[in-house]
C-alpha cells in the first residue's frame, strides 16, 4: 500500500474509532472524508498511439522520435518508451509525464544517437496510470511493430597502397578477374575443352595444329576482393561499443566501399556467423554487404573451417583475400599456408585494441605469441582500433 | 515551495486546535500557553527531512482535540455518571459542571484540521515524487493535483457540512450505509 492512501485510511479509521469510543457524530462524520479521497474514480483510457521515427540512421548519427499518446480520461499519466542499452538520449527524454483532464495529447520527444550498428526495435512503450491524488497507480505495456536500422558509418578511403613488386600484368591496380564475360582484349590460343562457344574456334590454329584450338579473350572485370572478417568471440573483448569486431566491420565496410566503387567483385565470409556474400559487382552488393554486417554477432568458428568452407569460391574467383581478424587468439597461420597453396594471394589485417589490453605478464605472452604468427605471416599490417579507417593502408592489391 | 505550504497547512491545524483548547476544559487544568510547543513539531520535523503535518502529529492533534469533543460527548457524560455512582460523587459533579460549560460544536475546527491533513498528505506525495521523478530527468507538475485536491477540499468544507447538519435523524442510516460503501471502495481501490 502506497504511503499517502496509508495515511489516509489510519487518519479515517483513527477517527472512526475516537468518534465511536465518544459517541461522537462529529467525528464519524469528519472521518469520511479522507475516504471520499480515496473512493474518487480515476480512469485513463489511451486512444492511438502514433510514432515518428526515422527507419534507418548511422552510428553515432543523431535521430529524432516523437510518439503521440492521445488519451482521455482522468489521472496522471506516465509514458516511457524503452530503448536497447547502446542508444544514448542527447535532448529532450525518452519519458514524460502529464496530468490528465479529459482530452490530451502526450508527445514524447527526444533526439537519440546508437553507439552500435544492427537491427533494433523500439517497440516498447511502459504506460503508468496513476490515481489524481497518488492513492493508487496501475501499469500497461504498448507494443508497436516498429524498428530502426543502424548502419555502420562509411568512412570512405581514398587510396589503398599497392606493394612495390613485380606485377603479372602491366597495371596491377586494374588486375583483371579470373572469370566473367569475356571482353575484346586478346590473351591467348589454347586447346578447345568441350563446352566452350564455337565462335571462339580459331580455325586457321586448328588447321596448323591438327587439334581443335581457341582463342581466350580477357574477362570484363578487376580483380575478386574476398572479405573474412573475424567475428569470433575474442572479437568482442573490451568495450560492447567500441572494440575489435566494431571496428572490422566499419574497416570492411570502408574497403568495400573503396573496391567496389572502382569496379571490382566483393565477397565476404563473416567467421563465427557463417554469414556469406557471394562477389559481385555494384552498389547493389555494397548493399547486401552492409545488410549482413547489420546482423553480425559474434560467435564460434576456426579460421581454417571458414576457408574450407569458402575454397570451392576462392578456387573459382581466385579472388585478393584480406582477413580482418585478431592474430594472437585466430592465430592463421595454416590459414594463410593453405591461401598460397591454392595461389591466392592475401592481406591479413590485424586489430589491437591498446586500451583494453593488459597489462604485464599477460600483455607480454600476448606480444610473444603475435610476434611469432608475425613471422610466419609477410602480408600483414597492424592496426590500432582508435585509427580512423580511412587512414589505412591496406596492403596489396594484384601484383 | 511545497515544504513550506505543508509547514503552513500543519501550523494552522495547531494553532486551530490551540484555538479550540482554548475555550475547553482542558484551559483550567492546564496552561495553554505550553500547547504552544506543539508548534516547533511541525518545524523540526521538515528540519528531520520528513512531512511537516506527520500521521502522528495528526494523531496528537485529534487527541487533543477530543477533550473539546468530550464536552459533548453522552458517552463521556455516562462514564461521569458511572463515577459518581461508584461514590466519587464531588469529583463527578465537578468534572460535569466544567465541561457541560464548554459544550459546544467543533465540526468546523475538526474539518479545518482533517481537510488540512489530507492536503499535505497529497501535497507531500506532489513534493516527493516531482523530486524523484526529477533526478530521472522528468519534469512533474506537481501544482495541478495539489490545486485540483484544494479545490475538492475546499468544496468539502462548505458544502459537506451544510449537507450532514441539514439530514434527518433517519437519513442516518443512509449515512452510515455511505460511510460503509466508502471504507469498502477506498480499501479496494488502496489495494
Amino acid at each position: 500500500m502506497r504511503e499517502v492512501t496509508a495515511n489516509l485510511l489510519r487518519a479515517s479509521i483513527s477517527l472512526i474509532v475516537f468518534g465511536l469510543l465518544l459517541a461522537s457524530r462529529e467525528l464519524i462524520l469528519v472521518s469520511l472524508i479522507p475516504l471520499i479521497f480515496l473512493a474518487i474514480p480515476y480512469s485513463i483510457r489511451i486512444r492511438s498511439v502514433v510514432f515518428r521515427h526515422p527507419h534507418a540512421e548511422f552510428v553515432g548519427e543523431v535521430f529524432e522520435i516523437e510518439i503521440n499518446i492521445d488519451c482521455v480520461g482522468f489521472g496522471i499519466l506516465k509514458a516511457m518508451h524503452r530503448l536497447p542499452n547502446v542508444f544514448e538520449v542527447v535532448e529532450g527524454s525518452n519519458a514524460v509525464s502529464s496530468f490528465v483532464i479529459g482530452k490530451k495529447n502526450v508527445v514524447i520527444r527526444y533526439r537519440a544517437r546508437s553507439l552500435r550498428r544492427g537491427v533494433f526495435s523500439l517497440n516498447e512503450i511502459y504506460v503508468e496510470k496513476e490515481h489524481p491524488f497518488f492513492v493508487t497507480k496501475s501499469h500497461e505495456k504498448f507494443e508497436l511493430d516498429i524498428r530502426i536500422e543502424i548502419r555502420q558509418k562509411l568512412r570512405r578511403i581514398v587510396r589503398v597502397e599497392t606493394a612495390r613488386t613485380v606485377a603479372k600484368s602491366p597495371l596491377p591496380d586494374i588486375d583483371i578477374s579470373r572469370i566473367g564475360v569475356p571482353g575484346t582484349d586478346f590473351r591467348e590460343i589454347k586447346e578447345y575443352v568441350h563446352g566452350e562457344p564455337i565462335k571462339f574456334i580459331n580455325w586457321k590454329a586448328t588447321a596448323r595444329f591438327n587439334r581443335l584450338m581457341v582463342n581466350k579473350y580477357e574477362v570484363e572485370g578487376k580483380k575478386t576482393i574476398w572479405f573474412f572478417l573475424d567475428a569470433n568471440r575474442y572479437m568482442t573483448y573490451g568495450e560492447s561499443i567500441r572494440n575489435c569486431l566494431e571496428y572490422g566491420i566499419e574497416l570492411l565496410s570502408a574497403m568495400a566501399y573503396y573496391f567496389i566503387s572502382r569496379g571490382h567483385k566483393v565477397g565476404m565470409y563473416v567467421i563465427g556467423n557463417g554469414s556469406c556474400v557471394y562477389p559481385d559487382v555494384g552498389k547493389r552488393q555494397f548493399r547486401r554487404i552492409c545488410d549482413e554486417l547489420l546482423k553480425v554477432e559474434s560467435g564460434d568458428e576456426d579460421v581454417c573451417e571458414a576457408l574450407e568452407k569458402t575454397k570451392k569460391f576462392l578456387m573459382i574467383y581466385k579472388p585478393f583475400v584480406f582477413l580482418i581478424t585478431r592474430i594472437e587468439y585466430s592465430r592463421p597461420v595454416k590459414f594463410v599456408s593453405d591461401l598460397i597453396k591454392m595461389n591466392i594471394s592475401y592481406h591479413v589485417l590485424n586489430l589491437r585494441d591498446e586500451h583494453a589490453e593488459v597489462d604485464g605478464f599477460a600483455r607480454t605472452l600476448i606480444e610473444l605469441i603475435r610476434s611469432k604468427i608475425k613471422r610466419s605471416i609477410i602480408n600483414l599490417t597492424e592496426i590500432n582500433i582508435g585509427t580512423p579507417p580511412y587512414k589505412i593502408v591496406a596492403g596489396v592489391i594484384g601484383g | 515551495m511545497m515544504r513550506i505550504v505543508n509547514l503552513i497547512l500543519s501550523e494552522i491545524c495547531v494553532l486551530t486546535v490551540i484555538g479550540v483548547l482554548n475555550n475547553s476544559a482542558l484551559s483550567l487544568f492546564v496552561p495553554i500557553q505550553i500547547l504552544y510547543f506543539l508548534t516547533a513539531i511541525p518545524v523540526a520535523l521538515l528540519l528531520t527531512g520528513r512531512n511537516p503535518f506527520d500521521i502522528r502529529l495528526f494523531f496528537v492533534l485529534i487527541s487533543l482535540m477530543s477533550v473539546k469533543i468530550a464536552s459533548d460527548s453522552k458517552v463521556f457524560y455516562g462514564f461521569l455518571d458511572a463515577l459518581y455512582y461508584m461514590g466519587f460523587r464531588d469529583f463527578a459533579m465537578q468534572m460535569r459542571s466544567i465541561f457541560q460549560f464548554y459544550s459546544s460544536s467543533v465540526l468546523k475546527e475538526l474539518m479545518i484540521v482533517v481537510i488540512l491533513f489530507v492536503l499535505s498528505q497529497i501535497s507531500w506525495v506532489a513534493y516527493k515524487k516531482s523530486v524523484e521523478l526529477r533526478k530521472r530527468g522528468l519534469r512533474f507538475d506537481v501544482y495541478t493535483p495539489v490545486a485540483l485536491s484544494a479545490i475538492f477540499l475546499l468544496a468539502i468544507y462548505y458544502f459537506y457540512p451544510a449537507f450532514i447538519l441539514n439530514m434527518s435523524l433517519e437519513n442516518n442510516l443512509i449515512t452510515g450505509i455511505l460511510g460503509i460503501t466508502l471504507i469498502v471502495i477506498a480499501i479496494s481501490i488502496a489495494r
